[in-house]
């Protein structure tokens, strides 16, 4: 019954100014046959018609002030952050995965490269603990996704790396560090593990032909 | 509608009556902690260096000008320190600091 309910209510794909990898989220999740709606951040918006919720890479408000600084104060956001305390999946990606962290859904923050280039390349990663929400054990343990972002160094205080590596918060590990983040953190999770974010773009590895599928099982959970 | 249009005009009125338009100007300065790695004061730094200018550290920052509608110094920088605290400052990696430009 539970899992009738989440096929047939619409994933939301939310959009910011500057957001670009919606329409590849969107297909994604429809090549799967899940429902999906985009959602304008400018709205308010009622989070009960919706499953889940996905923030998309891109450059929200062209990261203007900090990368998802803004985006994170947007009416939309505000909705989203009440649908996570209460308990639904919510999954940023890129851009989407620095928005979380300014929310304060997830912790730590998204700093410059160590390299100050932006990065596009692909990248192995290794799963750490699986997210339940987000592919759960469907997910392979060793993936190679695609990266593109220049800002995407994971930081946090020591105290706050040792709760997410004590607590099983840490999602993606990069096998070779591409960005300077912290214990090569690719991805990370809240505590009660329904809110997740990660640097590389699964939603760019659905298909053969864009050299690999092993984002699907991302949008199949 | 009619009330609040009301409402700013008599302000203004009052401000000009006071002299001016009241409004104090808050810059907010905004610097990486010392213990985040800065990427860019330290490629500012090599660049520096390389013009061989001596110095021996440079932190890069921001600088945001804020107008704020009050003729209270004291209660502008409240304002200041909310806006900076949620929204203009990242406590985790950034500190801040208030001034009063005018």
């Amino acid at each position: 019954m539970k899992l009738f309910a989440l096929k047939t209510k619409p994933v939301a794909v939310l959009c910011f100014p500057g957001t670009q990898c919606d329409e590849d989220v969107v297909k994604a999740f429809k090549n799967l046959n899940y429902p999906v709606k985009k959602i304008w951040y400018a709205d308010h918006f009622s989070s009960e018609g919706f499953s889940s919720f996905v923030l998309p890479g891109g450059f929200s408000y062209g990261d203007y002030l900090r990368a998802g600084a803004l985006a994170a104060h947007s009416p939309a956001m505000q909705d989203i952050c009440e649908a996570a305390k209460k308990g639904k999946p919510v999954l940023g990606i890129c851009n989407g995965f620095q928005i979380l962290c300014e929310t304060g859904l997830l912790e730590g923050t998204l700093q410059i490269n160590n390299t100050l280039r932006f990065v596009d390349q692909w990248v192995k990663l290794q799963l750490c603990h699986p997210c339940p929400s987000w592919g759960g054990e469907q997910i392979q343990k060793d993936i190679c996704l695609p990266i593109a972002h220049k800002e995407g160094r994971f930081y946090a205080d020591k105290e706050c790396i040792k709760k997410l590596e004590d607590q099983g918060q840490i999602w993606w590990k990069y096998t070779e560090n591409p960005n300077g983040s912290l214990e090569n953190i690719a991805g990370i999770m809240n505590e009660e593990k329904n809110v997740a974010g990660l640097m590389p773009h699964p939603e760019r590895a659905v298909e053969e032909w864009m050299g690999g599928i092993a984002g699907r099982a991302f949008f199949s959970g | 509608m009619g009330k609040r249009v009301g409402k700013t005009v008599n302000n203004f009125l009052l401000a000009r009556a006071n002299g001016g338009i009241s409004m104090v100007i808050v810059g907010v300065k905004i610097l990486p902690k010392k213990e985040v790695l800065d990427v860019q004061g330290r490629a500012i730094a090599e660049t520096l260096k390389r013009r061989k200018h001596l110095i021996e550290e440079c932190q890069y920052g921001k600088f945001i000008k804020l107008k704020i509608n009050t003729a209270n110094k004291e209660e502008a920088l409240n304002k200041a320190r909310e806006m900076a605290e949620s929204v203009l400052c990242n406590s985790l990696v950034e500190s801040y600091e208030l001034e009063i430009l005018s």
